[in-house]
Order: C-alpha cells, then structure tokens, then sequence
C-alpha cells in the first residue's frame, strides 16, 4: 500500500525508490529538480553524476555536467528546451541545452563577490526568468540580492539588502516568476515568501511558513505555488512538532491548500528531512528533492549518517 | 560625549556602567528587568543574588530570593506593587511583594510537565495581567502554550499548540496585555508577535521581526511596544549584517518607530548581544538587560567568553 498524502485537491500517493540509477551511482542528496515538455525528469544532485535524465517512469536516460559542478543548487526549465542551473558551491549560473551543451554562462565559476558585497554572486541560489524572457538569479547565502540579467546575460538591476523590512533579505534561497510577471521570493531564514513586480518593488509578504526553502510554481496565471519548508534546526526548537520539514502548497495569494510531512524530520514513508528543490510535471505530480545528507547531522545529532539517504521522491497526484 | 541612539520620538542617551552593584556581585546576565511605581528597578538576573534591586540613579538599595530561582527569565510588575516572576529552570511563576515575600506561587518548583503536553508548565517564560488581574502565563521552551489564571491561581484556560499558523506557537517567549484587554505574545521562532483577545482568540501578527525575543508594554489603552530582537546565530546567517540583535519600538498596530543595536552582535555601548527583557520607568527611560552569557558562544563559538560581559543597560529618554 503507498501511502497517500495531502488533502483537499492536492493529494498524492509516494511513490518510493522512483527513480532508477545505474548500478552503483548515487545522488548523495539532490538540491534541485525540474521536468521538460515531454516530462522527462532532471535531477541536479551532489554526487559524481550531477545532472542525472530519468523519464517518466523513473528509467534513467543520460547524465552529464560530470567534474563541471562543484555544489548543485537551484534548477528552473526554460521555456526554449533549456535548463538554467545554479551552483552556489560555484557562483555561478549556466543555461544549458537538455544533453548539458553550455548556451549560457553568468558569473565567474569558483570565483565569488565579496562577502554581501551586492556585487553578483555569492553563493547564488536559483533563477527564474520574465515574460521576456529575464533572467532572474537569487543571491544567495553570501549576499541579499536579486538581480536581474537581459536574456543574453546583461546585468540589468539588483534589489535587496540584508535584513528583515519589506524588500530586506535573510538567506534569499529560491525564486519563481508567473506568467504576469510577479517575482516570488523564498526569504528563507525570515520565514517568508515575498512578492515582487518585475522591477523589484515591493508587493506583498506571505507568512506563517517555516524556512521556505524551495519553490515551485508554474508559468501561468494565479499559479500554484509549491513550498519546500525546512524544519527546526537549533537546539531550543529541534524536538519541537509540527514546524517541518514538510511540503505546503498555497494558491496564489498565499492561501494554505494542502500540507504534508510528519510532525518531525523523517526517513518515514510520509517524512522529509530536508525539502530543497520542486517540480510538477504535465499530470499534476510532484517530484521532491531533498539536501538530506547535508541536513541529517543539524537533524539528528549524534545519530551516525547512513551510506545513502533518501532524497528523492515522486508524489503522483491522486485524481 | 553622550551616545544617543533611536529615532524619531524614540531617542535615548546610552548610561554605561548604571546598576552599582556590591563589590564582588554580578548578575552573570540579566533574564528580564521590572520598574515599580517608585522608579526602583528590579534586576532578575542568573547570578547568585536573583533579585537586585536599584533606586534609578543605579544605587543598590537590597537584593532577595538567593537560593531560590534556578533560572531567571522573566518580570511582570503587578499594580499592586508585587512583582510576578518567571523561572524557566524551575517550572514556576512567584508574585512576590516588593521585597520577595511571596504571594502566590504557580507551578510546582523543579517538576516540569512533560515536554509539549500543554500541561503547565514547561519551561515557562513570562506573565502579564488581564484588566481583571487574570494572569496569563507563556510557557515557553517546552510546551506551545498561554495559560490563563484566576487572581487567586485556577486554572481557566490555556490555548496554542506547536506550529506555525495563527494561534500556533514556536518558542512562546514574553508575554505583554494592554488597558483593553489585547495579549501580544512573542513568538520569537515564528519571528513574529501575535495578538489576541483576552481569551485566545486570533485577532493579528506583526512580522518583519527577527526572533522577537523580550516584550514590554505599558499598561494603557494603545501603548507602544518595545521589542528586544536576538540576532541570527545559525551558521548559515550568523555574519549577515542587520539582523539583530536590536531592540525595536513598534506602535500598537506593529507600525515600526524607532530601532538601535549595531549591524552585528557586540559588546560596544551601542551593541547588544541578547536583549532579553525590557522595562520602562515613569519618565520613558528604558532599561534592557540581556543574556550575554548564554548567547557569547552563539555568535563566538571559538572566542573564550569574557568573565565579565554587560547584561544591563540604561537607556535615558532624550525629550
């Protein structure tokens, strides 16, 4: 029996050990995850193989970006048949064809700003593009940015600062654009999402979330937006329930639509250990990775980390 | 030279070196700090003299409660000179007179309920009184809770469970009431002050705070809120700049008049390191004490902390 989560219209079933690796490899913990137009899965992941093709079913197709990424981030499709790929271990972002050729190329690899120097990128985290086609790039854990290139790699403008005002960062870990321009920001350690027009001003702040780490939304009007939410990390909080890891799901103006996780962090059929990186296909389902190696030790201290952790799973929507 | 700081309304001279304390004592820090209707204050500190009492010239004037409060953390005055006191190492709240008889004791000393059993107490936090003289109990590190007393010590109510929703709770930290009745809690893991009417009904939050740790209202229709901000002391925003520790005055409606504190957590005059608990006297002058102790390895966790760091501060009003 799989299990069945969520509620109301966003209801899944897991779908466990979904993606199938060749022998031996692994993701050791996958940040990131987009689908094409023919929904095939794109799993950037921490191990040897860091772009790894499954298609729908879970078979695996290709992998590329071997040796070329030093810590997988943030994933966004292009609407042209492309991926935009961050690296914060790297500083940098590169659009690539889906077999991996580079199109694409901002910032300079392994070289970052300075610290909260505003200046792009340190550490950068994820990219979204306008309705012309901008790319958006947020930055990061080493700035409180958002800047914002021409399709060909300009800088056009940056916004933010470090802080916890309107339009004020704290860890500034995902962003998502929909089809009317509006930019949704994953402020993730103000425990917000923040809502921006196109130019950076200020809009409208979603609360009530925890650590809102990676996010999804289709590119249309009034989208969905799906949330990946950390869970208690410091001593104070860390055996407290119901604060995540979890996946929630809200409509378009921040509304809680459904919510899943256990009580606590998990390797438990319905848990999460660390929800970082979403992506819906075609049918409505649901594909999560998670930075689980990275966040098992904050998650259960003392607790010997296994060899290989799940961070990979399908949630297929229940009709 | 005299070091102002603040905004608007809401200026104050920096007095360094104010409480004058026998030769040999400390507070080790200072949990929370009351001012009764004689301007003398009431300096709850985790020392080994738990109570120091000071005229508002900083003139020790006598000290009580020696062996009898594990850990201090927070101070209510009542208006009918008593003063509620808070212990979070020993699971209890004490009224005491002025000179520490007590009066009434909540809670049995050194036996906490089990942990998220929204049993009373667990760790409890702080107190604030109804217009009636109910008294409202946060609780606190181990439970996700406010509890209402009678005058007299039965329980009436209690509401909040863990989580992250309007009424939930994430570390229920300080607790303040108004001249109408209105409850402002500190949920300072949310990152957030809720308000609520008298019995536990949701009615707002104010965000754009940073771990909202210390409240402090006067009791009138309308009062202004001073906040005491922790800062960030996660690896991941430990050095990002403008986020705390701070201390913030916020009107009734959580609109923010005026802020200080430097860029990072500091030991200078214009710094703080863990503003815990904040008071005002009769003529507006602020006092904050702070648990520099407990928080100099958050933010140094490879400098040996100091023997002696401040944990009390005046703040003058500049009319």
């Amino acid at each position: 029996m799989s299990a069945i989560v969520g509620t109301g219209d966003f209801k899944y079933r897991i779908i466990e050990d979904w993606a199938k690796l060749p022998d031996g490899w692994s993701f050791k913990e996958v940040a990131a995850v987009g689908v094409d137009a023919k929904d095939n899965v794109y799993a950037f992941n921490r191990g040897e193989h860091p772009v790894m093709v499954f298609d729908g079913d879970g078979n695996f197709l290709r992998s590329w970006g071997e040796g070329q990424y030093p810590r997988a981030h943030g994933v966004h499709m292009g609407p042209d048949d492309s991926i935009y790929l961050t690296d914060d271990g790297g500083h940098f972002v590169r659009k690539c064809s889906l077999e991996g050729k580079l199109l694409l190329e901002i910032g300079v690899p392994g070289t970052p700003a300075p610290y909260m120097s505003g200046e792009p990128f340190h550490r950068c985290t994820h990219t979204a593009l306008s309705p012309k086609g901008e790319v958006y790039v947020s930055d990061g854990y080493g700035n409180a940015k958002v800047h914002k290139y021409s399709p060909g790699g300009r800088l056009l403008m940056s916004w933010g600062e470090p802080g916890t005002g309107e339009g004020e960062f704290n860890i500034v870990h995902n962003i998502c654009t929909d089809a009317e321009g509006w930019v949704y920001v994953a402020d993730r350690e103000n425990h917000r999402v923040q809502v921006f027009d196109g130019n950076g001003k200020y809009e409208t702040q979603w609360n009530n979330l925890h650590r809102p780490c990676g996010l999804y939304m289709d590119y249309t009007r009034h989208p969905v937006c799906y949330i990946g939410e950390l869970g208690p990390s410091m001593a104070v909080n860390l055996k407290s329930p119901n604060l995540g890891p979890r996946v929630s799901i809200l409509d378009h103006e921040g509304k809680l639509l459904s919510r899943f996780g256990d009580p606590h962090a998990s390797l438990g059929p319905t848990g999460f250990i660390g929800p970082h990186g979403m992506c819906v296909n075609s049918r409505g389902d649901l594909y999560v990775g998670e930075v689980s190696w990275t966040l098992w030790p904050g998650a259960f201290p003392g607790e010997p980390r296994p060899e290989n952790i799940r961070c990979f799973r399908k949630f297929e929507k229940v009709r």
